[in-house]
């Protein structure tokens, strides 16, 4: 499943402070002022009058008040947005914008007014100074025409370089490191208690600022992770294990995925039959198992029988047959159903298993007989023969699984479609 | 702004039975009817029988369709094993308007008539009273038309026709649909089946090489010739004769129902079975189809008793008696001649002379003869359709189709309440428990039958109808219609018909069209200048001139993509105030926000904007008033009360436009009963017609009460929730915690938070609110519905008079300027 890749980063200027990173309010809109601006320009910067001016005096009058009240807001978000984005690529604009994206993705600044923002971006600035030594931000600057606002500038300079050198101080591992552990406990409280979901914390914001592991990972908001998500997050684990790669995910997170897409996983054995079905291959090394089974002996939430929806999307082979499938009409499943994981990892062979069921609505789970004895008259035939004998046994099968809770033991579902599963949702939202 | 409304297909339209994307407002009621639907085509349920009742516009049949549309794609899908089969009626046809049809026939008597106008009065007195008397009355009259000419006495012996009931009226028009449907049916899937035949041999001519294109002409002709034919009911040889020549006898033509007998041999002729059986049906219908059986029976005896020569035991007894009588006659003549020569001949002359007399007496003859013959002659009449439908409906079922009557337009039939009982009498079977049927009213006939329940102990509707559903939808079922399940208008993620779309190549280009082209093409120099560069006056103006305002750049598609989900976000508050959460108001308004190219015909933020806070500050506030506990409550235990809460809520909106002072004294709550009542009778449910009836059965007018229908409590009620929202819409603060309440609760409303930016776009302080307040429950309007103020419209004091924005201007300008040098 290929992560998509990362969206172009905008500009630090007024309109992705409002409507994209939601720090400033989003009313009147900037998109609106700069037209009343440019109108204003072309009839001599204001001074003539013009059909439409009211409405555009009005609108700057209120985006100016808007400036004027939120200066120690728009103060304390840079400086914050620095020091987060500190690690982070680009110019120093680049960097802000990245380290406020990942503030206001993890604080929620799109469902909250500039009173609940600034007391966020307080919390924030408290935290940065009592780890990293970030300057205190006790003098927010009022922004005020003339020098007033020179003097903003300057201090808000001054700060955002004070902030970026306390941070960049610290190495990038320590804060990937401080991340993970930061991002394991969330997971197992969040799964204990789905209500509660604790606060990403300042290195998981700077990791995902920086685009480092686990950003490319887990979600700053896990409970919002779709299927697909979680299942890039489990083969994530199953991949490289070079802690500097941006796709690294440790072990661990293979027991942790699994219970969020809904399978129970028990004992050691089975961690260590879903590590091997990595179709890379799992080199699974011998503390990284122990810790998994730690992990799972530690938390009892990971042990429990979670739902009865559950479902790994496969990882897009170029070999599959799905390449030659329209989107969104079709999902191809890969059976497992009486066929012990070990024995079908061995006999795995991606066009002689798939076969074909309905994309939506999905049901519970997915589960189509393997057709175990793949002989070379089957593999002979034309994808859309195959599709036909498919179809043929598909709703049988699933009406019969979706009475069957899944175990790690005999049967999973794996989709892949890219675009079916963004329609899933694990079980685990679905009981928020 | 590039938030493109995506043109949905209707539900029974061609694109969408071919899989066309089709966005509804899906509400609690659909989402039911759909289930039980699903179950019936899983044959869970043998039947349903559902009561959809909503005002004029409310969506019944949509929805109906709509729940159609969901389970055949679901069982195109296999995972529901019988495809429905939608059988349309209309109400108005089922129960013919008893006033028109004797009129009718009047007319046509007249026409009648008109050609033996020759003839004397009394003939036509004659056959006006046959027409309307009884079969028993022209019987008795036949004795006087003994003197009339051949033909009138053809004309006084056919029986008059006896008049149908409504059953019989009913019964026929639901088979005539049926057949219609599974003829349309039949035909599409045949000709489907046809199809498939004839790609199946062009893949095997891809390997043998060339089509016969000859073939393949003749298959379709086949189907063509099975469609026309369908409507001239084939008999059985001919339907098989079909299935032979499609080669479907084993597996069928539909190719998609009956459990597990759709993969078997059998599917196809359980497909003839059914069809052949409508077609029957339909015969019956659409002429004088007659049906006889004979059976004859002849039993016959004969005795004979004939004494001939040849037979041993005849001939023994006058033999003896012959060589008796020649013995005796040759002893005489020995004793008295003595001689023995002449006695022996004259013996056997005797014993000859005795077997000849013999043989004539003794031929004896004797027979009987019985003779039974039986004639049966089936009663193919419409009025035996109450048997034969049930077996219809169930050979559909085995052969895969689930049929689904929907009864539409009840709400034009007149005096439904009582006439649709007489049908329920005789076919509640069929209706409630046999097959799956729809009926589609408006709200009074509905309102009398939840009276009714209420009144009586366990009337026969209680029973007629399974589900009694009542078409209203919260907010939230018509925001997902606009922006999608997840409240997102992203397209990635939305199935709601707004729907932004961040890469499409429209979306940039209509998104910058406002900002000015100077802006957009602005040189990065340009755009990086100092603050103190931007603060220097610009050399081509006078020093007082106001600053150059700040050269932007254009903004980038995340940004125009980010913006655009916001206003899409609050758009979908303002357009649900403004059709007052009606579904009909609510896609004109769509339809007429359609601008150049599908998108959304407002520019960036404009939704944003002073003329459109208040109705996001109204609609937020009413969805807030609908979540409080006990109006919650009161709403969920009928849902027809949703629309009642609505009107009532949207009653301040009403008054908006007028711009009178809100009175909401107690004792002044006529205006307000008036409102309610009117809206009422607007919606479709004609309280006038209540009125007649209630003023016909007591002789005397109707009190206030009554006019309205609802009742004081409930009018109390509801205005005690205007109240409240109107202190709401004139208090910030309170309004201001309430949201801050709501979100703080969200396992209680089991819904996301309400946006941030709707919050924000409600414009939630002190000067901007709706209503400025006067004295408790008296209240004075801040704006007009154009978002203006009224006292700075053309005669009143100007808004912005003494303000001059050349120094804003400049400082926007200098805070772009100090941003970019932040960033550089």
């Amino acid at each position: 499943v290929n992560t998509p890749a990362p969206a172009p980063t905008p500009v630090l200027d007024l309109g992705t402070l409002s409507s994209v990173l939601r720090v400033l309010p989003i009313r009147p809109s900037w998109t609106e002022v700069q037209g009343a601006l440019a109108r204003a320009q072309t009839h001599k910067n204001g001074a003539d009058d013009y059909n439409g001016r009211d409405s555009d005096e009005q609108l700057v009058k209120d985006f100016a008040e808007v400036l004027r009240k939120n200066a120690p807001l728009l103060h304390a978000a840079l400086v914050c947005g620095a020091a987060i984005g500190a690690h982070a690529s680009g110019t120093r604009g680049e960097r802000i914008v990245q380290g406020l994206a990942a503030l206001s993705r993890a604080y929620g600044f799109a469902d909250k007014q500039e009173a609940a923002v600034q007391a966020d971006l307080d919390a924030v600035a408290k935290i940065l100074a009592q780890r990293y030594q970030v300057g205190p931000l006790d003098a927010l600057r009022a922004l005020a025409p003339g020098n007033g606002l020179r003097e903003w500038t300057a201090t808000v300079t001054a700060g955002i370089t004070q902030a970026e050198s306390a941070v960049k101080g610290v190495d990038v591992a320590t804060i990937r490191s401080i991340a993970w552990e930061s991002v394991r406990e969330r997971l197992v409280a969040t799964l204990a208690v789905p209500m509660s979901a604790p606060g990403a914390s300042i290195e998981e914001l700077m990791a995902h600022a920086a685009r480092l592991s686990p950003a490319g990972v887990i979600d700053l908001r896990p409970v919002e992770m779709r299927f697909l998500d979680w299942s890039r997050a489990f083969w994530a684990s199953a991949g490289t294990s070079d802690p500097a790669d941006p796709s690294y995910a440790p072990l661990w997170l293979t027991v942790v995925a699994l219970r969020w897409l809904g399978f129970a996983v028990t004992n050691d054995k089975e961690i260590r039959t879903w590590l091997e079905v990595g179709p890379r291959g799992n080199k699974a090394t011998r503390e990284a198992l122990d810790e998994a089974v730690q992990l799972l002996e530690r938390s009892a939430v990971l042990r429990t029988s979670p739902a009865t929806q559950a479902a790994l999307v496969w990882p897009r082979s170029d070999a599959s047959l799905v390449t030659e499938w329209r989107l969104g009409t079709r999902v191809a499943a890969l059976a497992m159903e009486d066929d012990p994981m070990q024995r079908r990892t061995a006999r795995f062979n991606p066009d002689a298993l798939q076969t074909l069921i309905p994309a939506t609505p999905l049901p519970s789970i997915f589960a189509i007989e393997e057709p175990h004895d793949v002989d070379q008259e089957k593999m002979a035939l034309s994808i859309h023969q195959r599709a036909s004998r498919a179809e043929s046994v598909g709703p049988a099968q699933l009406v019969r699984f979706a009475r069957t809770p899944p175990t790690t033991e005999s049967r999973g579902a794996f989709i892949v479609d890219p675009r079916s599963p963004d329609d899933l949702v694990p079980a685990t939202q679905s009981n928020v | 702004m590039p938030i493109r409304i995506v043109d949905s297909t209707e539900p029974l339209s061609a694109s969408a039975l071919s899989g066309a994307e089709c966005i509804l407002v899906e509400s609690d009621a659909s989402r039911l009817l759909t289930q039980e639907l699903i179950r019936y085509c899983r044959r869970e349920v043998t039947g349903r029988s559902f009561l959809i009742a909503g005002h004029r516009g409310s969506g019944k049949t949509t929805m109906v369709s709509a729940a159609y549309l969901q389970v055949l794609r679901e069982s195109l899908r296999r995972t529901v094993p019988l495809r429905p089969l939608l059988v349309q009626l209309h109400g108005p046809n089922l129960f013919p308007n008893p006033m028109r049809a004797p009129q009718e026939e009047a007319a046509s008597n007249e026409r009648s008539t008109s050609t033996t106008r020759g003839n004397d009065q009394k003939k036509k007195e004659r056959r006006g009273a046959a027409d309307g008397d009884t079969e028993g009355g022209g019987a008795g009259r036949s004795g006087e038309n003994e003197g009339d000419s051949d033909r009138d006495i053809k004309n006084e012996k056919k029986p008059a026709p006896k008049e149908k009931s409504e059953t019989e009226i009913a019964l026929e028009q639901i088979t005539l649909a049926l057949h219609r449907a599974v003829a349309r049916e039949f035909a599409n899937a045949f000709r489907s089946a046809i199809g498939r035949r004839i790609g199946s041999l062009a893949i095997a001519a891809g390997r043998f090489g060339g089509m016969r294109r000859q073939a393949a002409r003749e298959a379709f002709e086949l189907a063509a010739s099975f469609e026309k034919e369908l409507y001239e009911s084939p008999g059985d040889a001919r339907l098989r004769d079909y299935w032979a020549r499609a080669r479907a006898l084993g597996r069928g033509v539909l190719g998609y129902g009956g459990d597990a007998t759709s993969r078997s041999e059998e599917a196809g002729s359980r497909e003839l079975v059914a069809l052949a059986s409508v077609c029957d049906a339909y015969r019956r219908l659409s002429g004088t189809f007659e049906y006889e059986e004979q059976l004859k029976n002849e039993a016959k005896r004969e005795i004979e008793a004939t004494l001939s020569s040849d037979s041993l035991g005849r001939a023994l007894t006058p033999a003896i008696v012959s060589v008796l009588a020649g013995g005796l006659a040759g002893a005489g003549l020995f004793a008295a001649t003595g001689s023995g020569t002449g006695a022996t001949i004259g013996g056997l002359l005797s014993a000859l002379g005795s077997a000849s007399v013999f043989k004539v007496s003794s031929k004896r003859s004797r027979s009987d003869s019985a003779t039974r013959e039986y004639r049966f002659i089936f009663d193919l009449s419409a009025a035996t359709l109450d048997r034969v439908l049930p077996i219809l409906i169930e050979r559909l079922l085995d052969a895969g189709l689930a049929p689904i009557f929907v009864v539409d337009e009840l709400d034009k039939v007149d005096d439904l309440s009582r006439r649709i009982l007489g049908m329920v009498h005789h076919l509640k079977k069929l209706v409630a428990e046999n097959a799956f049927f729809c009926f589609l009213t408006d709200r009074t006939y509905f309102e009398k039958v939840a009276l009714r329940s209420s009144s009586t102990a366990y009337p026969v509707e209680y029973t007629y109808y399974s589900h009694l559903l009542f078409t209203s939808f919260a907010p939230q079922d018509f925001r997902r219609y606009l922006i999608g399940e997840k409240g997102s208008p992203t397209v990635a993620e939305s199935k709601g018909i707004l729907r932004v779309e961040p890469n499409a190549p429209g979306a940039t280009t209509t998104a910058s069209a406002p900002v000015s082209p100077l802006v957009a093409q602005t040189p990065a120099k340009t755009a990086q200048a100092s603050p103190e560069q931007a603060a220097q006056p610009s050399p081509s103006a006078p020093s007082s001139a106001p600053a150059p305002p700040p050269a932007a750049t254009a903004p980038t598609p995340q940004q125009i993509a980010a913006d655009d989900e916001v206003d899409a976000k609050i758009l979908a508050y303002v357009l649900l105030h403004r059709s007052q959460l009606h579904p009909l108001d609510l896609k004109r308004l769509v339809a007429g926000l359609r601008g150049e190219g599908g998108n959304v015909a407002l520019r960036p933020g404009q939704i944003r904007g002073p003329q459109f806070s208040r109705d996001v500050q109204i609609q937020l506030a009413i969805e807030l008033v609908l979540e409080q506990r006990d109006l919650d409550s009161w709403i969920s235990r009928s849902p027809e009360r949703r629309r009642l809460a609505y009107d009532a809520l949207y009653y301040i909106s009403r008054e908006w436009p007028k711009q009178k002072e809100l009175i909401l004294f107690d004792q002044f709550r006529t205006q307000f009963d008036t409102y309610l009542s009117d809206r009422i009778g607007t919606e479709g449910s004609r309280p006038e017609d209540l009125q007649r009836e209630r003023r016909a059965k007591r002789g005397s007018e109707q009190s206030a009460d009554e006019l309205v229908r609802v009742d004081a409590p409930t009018r109390d009620f509801l205005y005690r929730w205007v109240q409240y929202l109107a202190t709401l819409l004139s208090d910030h603060g309170a309004y201001a915690r309430l949201v801050t309440d709501t979100n703080e609760q969200p396992q209680r409303r089991g819904a996301p938070p309400i946006p941030g930016e709707v919050v924000e776009a409600a414009a939630l302080e002190a000067d901007q609110m709706l209503l400025h307040i006067q004295e408790p429950n008296r209240y004075s309007w801040r704006f007009d519905p154009a978002g203006l103020n009224p006292n700075s419209r053309p005669g009143g004091p100007l808004a912005l008079e003494g303000y001059d924005w050349t120094g804003d201007l400049k400082f926007i300008g200098d805070v772009v300027a100090a941003l970019r040098e932040v960033a550089a």
